[in-house]
C-alpha cells in the first residue's frame, strides 16, 4: 500500500515538473520589446496591487515570462502570463521600492526567442484598498441593466453596492448613477436613482435614506456631488441634460447642458441652497477645495443669439463654442455664506474648455479633464488630464499618463499618491480604468489597466466603467439593503437662501 | 346453417373491429410521425427566413464571461443552453430537425413517464403542440424578447421536468420529499421559474399515482406540501444572493414577465383589430403547457377506466386533432408583411438584391420596412429611379401589441446601407443594452465600424465573433478587410454605403425614426456628394412629396451629374410637378420637358389627369381602387399613397 502511495507521490512530482516552465537553453534576442496586453510594460505599480495578468501578443507555439525580482525569480509558461496570487506576493514584497524585470520567451517552430526585457516599478505608495465604478454599457440613450459595483485592488474582488435590477423598473428603466464618498469613507455616501422610484440615496452617518433635492427653485434634482471633506455639507450640480449624437465624427456623442447651476446641500437641516445660477452661465461640476473652505466648479457662458429657435438647438449648432473655465467661490463654514467668484483658470481664453475639477488631498493639486469644448469629455477623443499646482498656478499635462483617446472620470486616492481614471483607449469605445503613479511633483507615471482575472477579460466585457472612486473601506449596506431604501419613500429637501 | 350464419355475423363483426381497431392503431402511430415530420418541412421551408432570424437575434459566444453572464441571474442555465440551441438555426433546415427532434422527445418521454397506452398516446401532442405555439405566435417579439434563447427554453424546460418525472417514478414516497426539495434548491438557479413549476407537477404525480394505486395518501400529501412550500420559499432564499433580479421577479425567472405585462404595451394605438394586440393572448401557450401536465396527471386517475371504454380513444384522439389543428391555426403568427421583411433581411446579407426587390412584390399593403429595404436593393441594383414607385406601397399596420420601431427592427440595415455608420452602430449599442449582444448587432457594429474607418473598434467586435460557431468565417472575411484597408474601396458589397458617406459630420437626433430622419436628412444636399447621394436625396424628396426640395435637388441633379436621359420615376415627377406648379415658381420651355420626358409618360399623366375627372368629389382614397392601372407610377404614388407613418 505504502508502494502504491509512493508512486502516487512521485507521479504526481513528475507531473509538476513536467508542466513547470523552464527558460530556454538557448534562444536569438530580439531588440524590441513584446507586444503584451495590457500594456504593463514600464509601468509603475503600488506595491499591494493584484496580480497583473496578460497575454503575449506574438505569433508563437510556446511562451515563457521570467519575472526577476532582488531575491525572486518567478517563472511562468503559457501565452496568458498569469501569476499565483502567493507568487505575486513574494514578488512585490521581493521588488517593494525597486523593479521587476519581465521578460518574454516566444518558440516560433523551433526556434526560442528573447524579447528585450521591460520593468515593472514597484512603488511602496500602497493603494487603497477599494474602488467603486458604475457599470454601464456604453449606450447613448438605453439602459437597462446598471449597476454600482466595488472592487478590492489587491484581489479580483468585485461585489455589488447596488443594481437597478433589485427593483422592478419596467418598462421605465432606472438609471443609477454619480456615487460619491466623504474622504474615501463609506459612511457618508450617496447615489442617485432616476426615473422610477427616483431620488437621491444618502448615506448620512451610516444611515440610508432617500432624498427629492428638486424644489421649486431649483431646476433639477442634485446631479454631479462634492462632498465637503471638512464640514457636512455637499454640493451638487442641478442639470437640464440633453443628448445628441454625431453623424461621423468618431466622438459619436455629443452631452450638453441646456440650463445647469450649483447648489449645495445640508443634510443636518435638509436644505438646498444656491452657489451659482447666473442665467447665460452652465455651471456644473463642483469640488471642494482640501480645507472644505472654497468650492470649485466649472462654468461656460453662453449668451443666446438667435432667439428664434429653441435653446438646445442653438446650443447644438453652436457646440464647439461651449468651453467651460473654473471658477471658485470661497466659503465660510461659520455663517455659510460664499464669497466673490473667482477664476481660477481661464480654459477658454486657450479655446479649450476644462471639466471635472478634483483637489488632491493634500490640497496643493487640482486635476481635471481639458479638450476643446463641451462638459462631457469622457466622449472627447482630445480630452486629456492636466494638473493645476493651486500654489504656482504651474498647468502640466499628464503626458505619461494620457493618451490621443479620452480620459476624464479621473480620482485621487486617499494618499495623493495615485490617481484613477476612465480611458476610451483600449478599443476606443469602452472606458476602462487606469491607474497611474503621482510623483512629488504633480506629474504622473505611465498608468496601467485595472487587472483582472484573465487576459482577454476586457475584450469580452461590454461595459463601461464609470465615475471610479477610491474607498479606504467597503460599503457597508448590502445591495438588497438600498434596494429597499429605494423602493421606499422620498425626503423632500426645502430651499433656503443660507445653507445654514 | 344459422349457426354458421351466426357465427359468420360475429367473425364478420370480429373482422370489421379488428380493421377498425387496426386501422386505429395506425392511424395513432402514424398521425404523429406525419405531425413531426410536416412540421419540419415547413419550418425548414416555409418558415426559413424567420428562423434564421431568429439565430441572428440571439448569441451564444464561447467566453467564460458569456457563460458567467447567464448564469448570473436564475434560470441562467437554460439561457445557456438554449442559446446554444438556437444558433443551429443559422441552418434554418439543420436547426428545424433539432428543433423537431427534440420536440419528438417530448412526445415520447410523455408516453414513457405516463405510461400511455397505445390508444391514447395522441395525448403526448398536447404539450408538444404548446411548446410550437410558445414560438410560432412571437412575429415582432423576435426583436424585443430580453431573453436569450426563448425558443429552446421551454422546450429544454419540458424534457427536463419529464426527465425528472421518469427518476422520479422510481423512488419511494421519503425519497420523492427529498427529490423535490433538491430538485427545487438546485433547479431554480438553473431553470427559473420551470424548476419551481415542474417541482409542483411532481408533487401533483405523486399524489394522482396514489389515489390511482389506491395506496396511503399521507406521503404524497406530504410530498405536495412541500412542493409548495419550497416553491414559495427557495426564490425568497436565493434573492440574497442575487444582485440580477428583484423580490417582484423572483417567481417568473426564465419567463417573459417584464414584458408580456400591460404596461409595456399600454401605449400602442392600433388602427386594425387582431387579437396579436392583447398581451396576454401570449400566455396562452404556456398555460396550456402547464395546464397539459396537471392533465396528464389527472388523467392517470381515469386510465382504468378508460381502458374499459373503447369510445373514449376515438373522442380523445378526433379532440387532440382537433386541438392541434385549430390551436396552430390560430397560435402560428403568419403575417405576410413580417415574413417579407425576414426574408429581405436574409437577401439582403446575402447580397440577392433582385430578390430582395422582388420579394416587396408579395406584399398588398406593405410595411415601411419591406418599402425600405425594396428601395435599397433598387440602389444597389441602379434601377431606383426606374422602378421605386412601381412596387406596392404605403404603410401598413404593424400585426404587434408593441410599438414596433424599424431602429429596432431594419434600422441598423438602413442607416449603414445609406452611409451613416455612426447611427448604424449607435442603434446595435442602444438594443444590445436593452436586448443583449446578439450576431446581427454585431455584425452591423463591426461593418459600420470598419467602414467608418475606425477599425479598432471593429475588431473589437471580429473577436467577440470568431468566437462563434457559425460567424466565424464572415468575422475573418471582415478581419481581412481591418488588416488590408486598400481593399474595403475595391468590394462591391460597400460600394453604396461609401459614396452615401460624403456628407460633413453634424449633430442630430432620430428619436428613433429611422425613414423620417433620413428623409429629413438627406433634404439637406452639402457640396460635393456623390451622384447617388443626389438621387437618394432625389427620391427622399419624391417620397416627401416635397416640391420645393425636389426641384433644388433636381437642379443639382442636373448639372452635376448630366443625365442625357432621366430614369421613368423622375420623369413622372418632374413632369408632374411642372402641372402642379403651373410655371409660379419653375419655368421650363417645352424642349427641356421633350428633352427629359418621354412621350409617354407626358400621354400617360394626361390620361391620368383626364381619368380624375371621372371621378370628381370622391377622396383619394375611395379613387384609389379605380386607379390601380397606374399603380407604377409616380402619380399614382404622389395622389393616393397617403399617410405614410415613417416609423
Amino acid at each position: 500500500m505504502k508502494k502504491i502511495f509512493g508512486y502516487i507521490l512521485l507521479l504526481q512530482l513528475l507531473a509538476i515538473v513536467a508542466c513547470s516552465p523552464s527558460l530556454p537553453k538557448k534562444s536569438s534576442a530580439v531588440d524590441e520589446k513584446p507586444a503584451i496586453y495590457p500594456q504593463y510594460a514600464d509601468i509603475t505599480v503600488p506595491c499591494n496591487i493584484a496580480p497583473l495578468v496578460f497575454r503575449i501578443e506574438e505569433a508563437g507555439n510556446a511562451f515563457v515570462t521570467r519575472f526577476v525580482a532582488p531575491e525572486k525569480e518567478l517563472v511562468i509558461g503559457g501565452k496568458e502570463v498569469k501569476p499565483s496570487m502567493n507568487d505575486w506576493r513574494e514578488l512585490l514584497a521581493a521588488a517593494n521600492g525597486s523593479k521587476v524585470e519581465v521578460q518574454v520567451f516566444v518558440k516560433n517552430k523551433k526556434e526560442w526567442k528573447s524579447y528585450a526585457p521591460f520593468s515593472i516599478t514597484v512603488s511602496p505608495d500602497s493603494i487603497d484598498s477599494y474602488i467603486s465604478y458604475r457599470l454601464i454599457p456604453p449606450s447613448y440613450v438605453a439602459y437597462e441593466d446598471l449597476k454600482i459595483c466595488q472592487r478590492n485592488l489587491s484581489t479580483f474582488e468585485e461585489s455589488v453596492v447596488y443594481s437597478n435590477r433589485l427593483v422592478p423598473a419596467e418598462p421605465e428603466g432606472q438609471c443609477i448613477n454619480c456615487h460619491a464618498y466623504k474622504n474615501h469613507k463609506t459612511d457618508n455616501m450617496q447615489f442617485h436613482v432616476r426615473q422610477h422610484l427616483g431620488g437621491t440615496v444618502f448615506v448620512h452617518n451610516g444611515e440610508a435614506k432617500k432624498l427629492n433635492l428638486k424644489t421649486d427653485s431649483t431646476i433639477s434634482a442634485g446631479v454631479y456631488p462634492s462632498f465637503n471633506p471638512k464640514y457636512d455639507v455637499v454640493a451638487y450640480s442641478v442639470n437640464n441634460t440633453g443628448q445628441v449624437f454625431h453623424t461621423r465624427m468618431s466622438n459619436k456623442v455629443e452631452v450638453q447642458d441646456k440650463a445647469s447651476d450649483i447648489i449645495v446641500y445640508n443634510p443636518e437641516k435638509e436644505i438646498v441652497s444656491h452657489v451659482a445660477n447666473r442665467t447665460d452661465d452652465l455651471e456644473v461640476f463642483p469640488c471642494w477645495s482640501a480645507d472644505g473652505k472654497r468650492l470649485y466648479y466649472c462654468s461656460a457662458h453662453m449668451e443666446r443669439l438667435d432667439t428664434s429657435m429653441a435653446w438646445e438647438s442653438e446650443l447644438v449648432i453652436r457646440y464647439r463654442e461651449i468651453k467651460y473655465d473654473i471658477l471658485s467661490r470661497s466659503w465660510n463654514p461659520e455663517t455659510g455664506e460664499f464669497g466673490a467668484v473667482d477664476t481660477l483658470f481661464a480654459a477658454s481664453a486657450l479655446g479649450k474648455s476644462a471639466t471635472f475639477p478634483r483637489v488632491s488631498p493634500c490640497g496643493r493639486y487640482m486635476l481635471f479633464a481639458m479638450a476643446e469644448y463641451g462638459c462631457f469629455h469622457i466622449w472627447h477623443n482630445d480630452a486629456d488630464l492636466y494638473v493645476l499646482d493651486l500654489e504656482t498656478k504651474d498647468l502640466k499635462p499628464l503626458d505619461k499618463a494620457n493618451s490621443p483617446f479620452p480620459e476624464s472620470y479621473h480620482a485621487w486616492s486617499s494618499s495623493g499618491k495615485w490617481i484613477l481614471f476612465a480611458s476610451r483607449r483600449d478599443d476606443t469605445n469602452y472606458s476602462r480604468l487606469y491607474i497611474a503613479h503621482m510623483n512629488d511633483d504633480g506629474t504622473a507615471e505611465k498608468a496601467f489597466l485595472l487587472p483582472q482575472e484573465n487576459a482577454e477579460y476586457y475584450d469580452f466585457f461590454d461595459c463601461s466603467y464609470n465615475v471610479p472612486e477610491f474607498m479606504v473601506e467597503q460599503v457597508k449596506i448590502s445591495p438588497h439593503e438600498f434596494a429597499e431604501v429605494v423602493k421606499g419613500e422620498s425626503f423632500n429637501v426645502k430651499y433656503s437662501e443660507n445653507i445654514k | 346453417m344459422g349457426k354458421n350464419v351466426k357465427g359468420g355475423n360475429k367473425q364478420v363483426k370480429a373482422a370489421s373491429s379488428n380493421t377498425l381497431l387496426g386501422n386505429f392503431d395506425k392511424l395513432v402511430k402514424v398521425l404523429p410521425l406525419l405531425f413531426f415530420v410536416g412540421l419540419w418541412a415547413v419550418l425548414a421551408t416555409y418558415e426559413s427566413a424567420f428562423l434564421f432570424r431568429v439565430n441572428e437575434l440571439s448569441s451564444f459566444i464561447f467566453d467564460d464571461l458569456f457563460f458567467e453572464n447567464m448564469m448570473s441571474k436564475p434560470a441562467g442555465l437554460l439561457y445557456y443552453v438554449s442559446s446554444f440551441l438556437v444558433q443551429f438555426f443559422y441552418y434554418p433546415a439543420l436547426g428545424a430537425a433539432i428543433y423537431v427532434a427534440l420536440l419528438y422527445l417530448v412526445y415520447l418521454l410523455v408516453i414513457k413517464v405516463f405510461d400511455l397506452s397505445q390508444n391514447y398516446r395522441l395525448l403526448a401532442l398536447v404539450p408538444v403542440v404548446a411548446l410550437v405555439a410558445s414560438n410560432m405566435q412571437l412575429g415582432y417579439w423576435i426583436f424585443y424578447l430580453k431573453q436569450p434563447g426563448y425558443f429552446y427554453m421551454a422546450l429544454v424546460a419540458t424534457l427536463l421536468l419529464l426527465l425528472a418525472l421518469l427518476l422520479y417514478k422510481r423512488l419511494n414516497e421519503p425519497l420523492r420529499i427529498v427529490f423535490v426539495i433538491i430538485w427545487c434548491v438546485v433547479g431554480y438557479p438553473l431553470f427559473g421559474a420551470y424548476a419551481l413549476v415542474s417541482a409542483l407537477v411532481l408533487g401533483l404525480y405523486s399524489l394522482v399515482t396514489a389515489v390511482a394505486g389506491r395506496k396511503k395518501l399521507l406521503m404524497p400529501l406530504l410530498t405536495l406540501l412541500v412542493a409548495v412550500v419550497a416553491v414559495c420559499a427557495v426564490p425568497q432564499v436565493y434573492y440574497h444572493f442575487y444582485t440580477s433580479v428583484c423580490s417582484e421577479y423572483l417567481y417568473g425567472a426564465g419567463l417573459p414577465v417584464t414584458q408580456w405585462a400591460s404596461s409595456y404595451v399600454a401605449k400602442v394605438e392600433h388602427d386594425t383589430k387582431s387579437y396579436w394586440y392583447n398581451i396576454y393572448v401570449y400566455w396562452v401557450p404556456f398555460v396550456v403547457l402547464m395546464l397539459s401536465f396537471v392533465g396528464l396527471c389527472v388523467c392517470m386517475l381515469f386510465r382504468a377506466r378508460l381502458r374499459e371504454d373503447s369510445k373514449a380513444k376515438y373522442l380523445v384522439a378526433a379532440s387532440v386533432v382537433l386541438y392541434a389543428v385549430l390551436f396552430l391555426w390560430v397560435y402560428w403568427y403568419n403575417d405576410n408583411n413580417f415574413r417579407i421583411e425576414n426574408k429581405q433581411n436574409k437577401a439582403m446579407w446575402e447580397c440577392r438584391w433582385r430578390d430582395v426587390a422582388d420579394y416587396a412584390k408579395d406584399a398588398q399593403i406593405p410595411t415601411r420596412q419591406v418599402v425600405m429595404n425594396k428601395n435599397i436593393a433598387l440602389f444597389k441594383l441602379g434601377v431606383a429611379g426606374a422602378e421605386m414607385f412601381s412596387y406596392p406601397d404605403g404603410s401598413s399596420d404593424i400585426l404587434a401589441p408593441m410599438s414596433v420601431h424599424l431602429s429596432q427592427t431594419g434600422g441598423k440595415m438602413t442607416y449603414y446601407q445609406y452611409g451613416k455608420f455612426n447611427y448604424s452602430y449607435r442603434w446595435c449599442m442602444e438594443d444590445a443594452v436593452e436586448y443583449g449582444w446578439r450576431y446581427e448587432y454585431l455584425k452591423h457594429a463591426a461593418r459600420s465600424m470598419l467602414l467608418a474607418g475606425e477599425y479598432r473598434l471593429a475588431q473589437r467586435y471580429v473577436d467577440i465573433l470568431k468566437r462563434t460557431i457559425f460567424y466565424r468565417a464572415w468575422a475573418k472575411e471582415i478581419e481581412n478587410y481591418i488588416k488590408n484597408p486598400d481593399l474595403i474601396e475595391k468590394t462591391n458589397e460597400f460600394a453604396m454605403p461609401l459614396q452615401l458617406f460624403c456628407y460633413p459630420d453634424e449633430l442630430s437626433v432620430d428619436d428613433s425614426f429611422v425613414e423620417a430622419f433620413l428623409t429629413k436628412n438627406f433634404k439637406y444636399v452639402p457640396e460635393g456628394v456623390t451622384p447617388l447621394y443626389l438621387e437618394v436625396a432625389l427620391t427622399s424628396a419624391m417620397i416627401r412629396k416635397d416640391q420645393k426640395a425636389f426641384w433644388y435637388i433636381f437642379e443639382r441633379y442636373l448639372n452635376e451629374c448630366q443625365p442625357t436621359k432621366l430614369p421613368k420615376n423622375y420623369q413622372e415627377a418632374l413632369i408632374l410637378f411642372l402641372n402642379l406648379d403651373k410655371g409660379n415658381t419653375v419655368s421650363v420651355g417645352p424642349a427641356f420637358v421633350d428633352k427629359f420626358v418621354s412621350k409617354s409618360v407626358q400621354r400617360r399623366l394626361e390620361s391620368f389627369v383626364a381619368k380624375t375627372k371621372n371621378y370628381k368629389g370622391m377622396k383619394e382614397a375611395e379613387m384609389a381602387p379605380y386607379f390601380k392601372d397606374y399603380d407604377d407610377t409616380y402619380f399614382y404614388f404622389y395622389f393616393f399613397i397617403r399617410k405614410i407613418r415613417t416609423n
